[in-house]
């Protein structure tokens, strides 16, 4: 198992409710793409892109906040964590 | 949250939700200056102003390793001030290194951290905890001039304390802190 898939499987675990979330970076790679280079699975977080209108349900949902505190809790031990949330106005795509 | 005018803008790069600050709001401590607050109460009162009104909720199950990234925060307003007691207080004894270098690298916060550290290996290099969080943030870190103090911001210099004899300078640390 990927530290992605693991890092996403124990936030699952403490979500209170169905969440969707896009992924990109090497997280997004090792899991999206079966022939994703070796080094994506070692990743040691997940970033994660919300629209603007998600950030701002996001905002107001205290139980969201709380299940990654938890989860970074968890996974602390490892060193992997989930926290890199961006806001699609915040993510710059470049070539290299 | 576009990150205008905030430490991450002087550092050329983007703002992200954190869930650092997200935790520290649920506790009460909802603005960069009700964080630098709450480091003044760490043993930094000598940085409070003597009109300062105490309205915050003392968050003192808050780790001081999470109040450090906290003040260096790249998503909260460029302020140096909060860099000088980020400085003073990661120099308290019990701060542990590799904590502390973990949550900055989670929070996006090494930069900063960085910045400080090599003030700190500078000025006290027979101080092992420098060298240990520097060991911990791997990377060639590059700071834009101009965005963080200048390294004696961090320290006291006495300048002439007598005929002939010039005073030590030393890192600024906390007079006290809470226990647990």
């Amino acid at each position: 198992m990927s530290n992605a898939a693991k890092i996403l499987a124990t936030l699952d675990k403490h979500l209170a409710k169905r969440t969707s979330l896009v992924l990109y970076g090497r997280a997004a790679l090792v899991l999206g793409f079966s022939g994703a280079p070796p080094d994506t699975a070692l990743s040691l977080d997940v970033d994660v892109i919300l629209t603007s209108e998600q950030s701002a349900a996001l905002d107001q949902d205290e139980s969201f906040w709380l299940a990654l505190e938890a989860a970074n809790t968890e996974l602390a031990p490892s060193g992997l964590y989930v926290t890199h949330l961006f806001e699609e106005s915040q993510v710059i795509l470049r070539p290299d | 949250m576009k990150g205008q005018g905030t430490l991450a803008a002087r550092l050329g790069t983007t703002v992200h939700k954190s869930v650092l600050l997200r935790r520290f709001a649920r506790r009460g401590l909802k603005t960069a200056d009700s964080i630098a607050r709450e480091a003044q109460r760490r043993g930094l009162d000598y940085y409070m102003a003597s009109d300062a009104q105490q309205v915050d909720t003392p968050i003192s199950d808050t780790k001081i390793e999470e109040l450090v990234v906290a003040l260096i925060h790249p998503c909260l307003p460029w302020e140096p001030q909060r860099f000088r007691l980020a400085a003073a207080l990661m120099a308290a004894p019990e701060v542990n290194a590799d904590l502390l270098a973990a949550l900055a690298i989670q929070e996006r916060a090494a930069s900063a951290l960085v910045a400080i550290a090599r003030a700190g290996r500078e000025a006290e290099p027979e101080e092992a905890f420098w060298k240990n969080l520097l060991a911990r943030l791997l990377g060639e870190i590059s700071i834009p001039s101009g965005v963080m103090p200048h390294p004696s911001r961090y320290m006291v210099i006495p300048g002439k304390v007598r005929p002939g004899t010039t005073g030590r300078p030393h890192w600024v640390r906390p007079r006290m802190l809470p226990e647990g």
